[in-house]
């Protein structure tokens, strides 16, 4: 089983992200994915995040406590999780709005996400440059799958920007 | 609508594309949390096959306009939560009365109340089968999975036409806004209600065997009035004579109560002899069977119940499971299924895992699987 959390702020495309992970596992690898997404009853701003569980069989977990891949696009965000932060075992920020994770004592996997994004074309992209990474450090997810999925998921004048995104974030870490 | 394959959708999405499937050609109904996407995807998708959206005032009035589309030959349905459906009650008694067949989907959230609308629950169990005044049974169906929320809409709309009568699609939010891998066929199996051949004029009364009977169109020229009044066959009023309440609300009854063993349906694991048979429903039951799957890779005899119809409940296996197990109950609520589960199982060696606002981990109930064990 595999768990992963995109957290960061709304309109950070949290859940879009997790949308696009989790059906790339889902059809993409024929894996059993649960994808949840978070929200209050607020009609814009708050920490927005999204759980994307991963199973070879039957999926009955359906709550992450400690995800085993913890990815943070936003300062407050990793502020207010930092006991889930310390307890996972891969921590990926986007420097670009996480800047302070003085005292985390693993190893972050620090990747200027926003900034690589804007240098594409926008730092909207900044999720899916996370998810390139992600790929990158995870030996199951695929980086071809998340590929394929984005080619459909997203109109067509934006799918070559999210593909470059998603290919920088990869190399980033593969470096 | 979408076509034949896989999708990674939700399971409100799951339950719209069912609904187009089943023949659905009327939707009326207000946004509530977290339902909305039903009505939100309908709304771009039923015009494109021919039927018709509409987003009412309120809830009682998208219940009534679902009321009155049905009496013109079409498959009909609202989706609504808590509020909303609250609000619905009178208008379901109503649908009950008329034998109208017709599907509401209550995507339950966390109440009472407005409760907490994001988060779900399923408190409304009770309310669905007694929320309305008088005497008459219901059918509620629960889905624990986007694939379910697509076939359980289907069987609703079955129900619905064959038993001519309301279905309840009881939801929840954790399977209604779960994305999870949805298989749609090409073609589902579609019930049609029993339309009347030319020489009736009974539409409210049978002697059928199955107690449903027939139903015409508003416009086929029979000339109906359709009541909510205690009627008789014809559908004159009759608000005074025994008669006319004993023979029509003993056959609105019956044709849930003697159709039960067709309309019945759960899944089961392991519950022959086991020390222990945890029974769940809804999204709750996902963690639930995971703990049971747990507890015998440990060795122990633990077996699995849930009913995929709440009403009318499993009660004859429910009664069997009691009278050879213990019983635990894990339910997203604390009154939700109780009274009716302990009712078949009985009190002795009844056990209950109740929570709120969120789903638990596996960890969680096998914690409690092991307590009632020791």
């Amino acid at each position: 089983m595999m768990k992963v959390r995109i957290g960061g702020w709304a309109g950070q495309g949290t859940v879009r992200a997790g949308t696009i992970l989790g059906k790339a596992l889902a059809l993409e690898q024929d894996l059993h994915v649960v994808q949840q997404r978070s929200y209050s009853a607020a009609v814009r701003s708050g920490i927005a995040y999204s759980d994307v569980i991963v199973d070879k069989d039957e999926l009955n977990e359906l709550v992450i406590e400690v995800p085993d891949y913890l990815l943070v696009l936003y300062q407050d965000t990793l502020d207010e999780w930092w006991d889930i932060a310390e307890r996972t075992e891969h921590l990926i920020v986007d420097t670009t709005r996480v800047t302070d994770f003085s005292g985390f004592e693993g190893e972050v996997h620090q990747v200027p996400a926003g900034r690589m994004a804007e240098k594409i074309g926008t730092s909207k992209a900044a999720n899916v440059v996370l998810l390139g990474s992600l790929a990158g450090i995870s030996d199951e997810i695929k980086l071809e799958s998340l590929e394929k999925t984005i080619r459909v998921e997203f109109p067509e004048k934006y799918v070559d920007l999210n593909v470059e995104a998603l290919k920088k974030g990869y190399e980033r870490v593969k470096r | 609508m979408m076509n034949p394959g896989e999708y990674f959708i939700e399971g409100n999405i799951a339950c719209a594309e069912a609904a187009m499937k089943a023949g659905v050609k009327f939707f009326g109904g207000y946004p509530i949390t977290p339902a909305s996407e039903i009505m939100n995807h309908l709304s771009d998708e039923l015009p494109k096959v021919g039927g018709r959206f509409v987003q009412m005032e309120d809830e009682i009035a998208s219940i009534a306009s679902v009321i009155g589309s049905s009496w013109t030959g079409l498959k009909s349905m609202t989706a609504t939560s808590g509020p909303g459906f609250s609000l619905m009650q009178e208008n379901l008694g109503y649908a009950v009365m008329t034998e109208t067949p017709c599907v509401i989907v209550n995507v339950q959230r966390a109440g009472p109340s407005t409760g907490q609308a994001t988060k779900p629950g399923t408190g409304d169990v009770m309310q669905s089968r007694f929320g309305s005044q008088g005497d008459y049974e219901i059918i509620a169906l629960s889905p624990n999975s986007a694939q379910e929320m697509f076939d359980q809409t289907v069987r609703a709309f079955n129900l619905a036409e064959r038993y001519r009568t309301p279905v309840v699609m009881l939801a929840d939010a954790g399977v209604g806004q779960m994305r999870e891998k949805v298989t749609i066929p090409g073609e589902v199996e579609g019930e049609e209600r029993k339309r009347p051949t030319s020489d009736e004029k009974e539409f409210f009364d049978t002697d059928d065997e199955d107690y449903v009977p027939p139903m015409p169109d508003f416009g086929d020229g029979y000339e109906l009035l359709v009541t909510g009044s205690t009627h008789l066959g014809d559908g004159t009023r009759d608000t005074a004579s025994f008669s006319a309440q004993d023979r029509l609300v003993r056959r609105l009854v019956a044709k849930i109560e003697e159709n039960r063993t067709e309309i019945e349906d759960w899944e089961e694991h392991h519950v022959e002899g086991a020390d222990l048979v945890v029974v769940s429903y809804g999204s709750m039951s996902r963690p639930a069977k995971g703990a049971v799957q747990k507890a015998r890779e440990d060795g122990k005899d633990v077996g699995f119940f849930r009913p995929k119809t709440m009403w009318p409940s499993p009660e004859k296996r429910l009664k069997e499971i009691g009278k050879n197990s213990k019983v635990l109950l894990v339910e997203l609520s604390l009154r939700g299924y109780r009274m009716e589960v302990e009712r078949c199982v009985g009190s002795e060696d009844f056990y209950v895992h109740d929570r709120l606002n969120s789903l638990p981990t596996i960890e969680e109930v096998h914690q409690k699987i092991e307590e009632v064990l020791r």
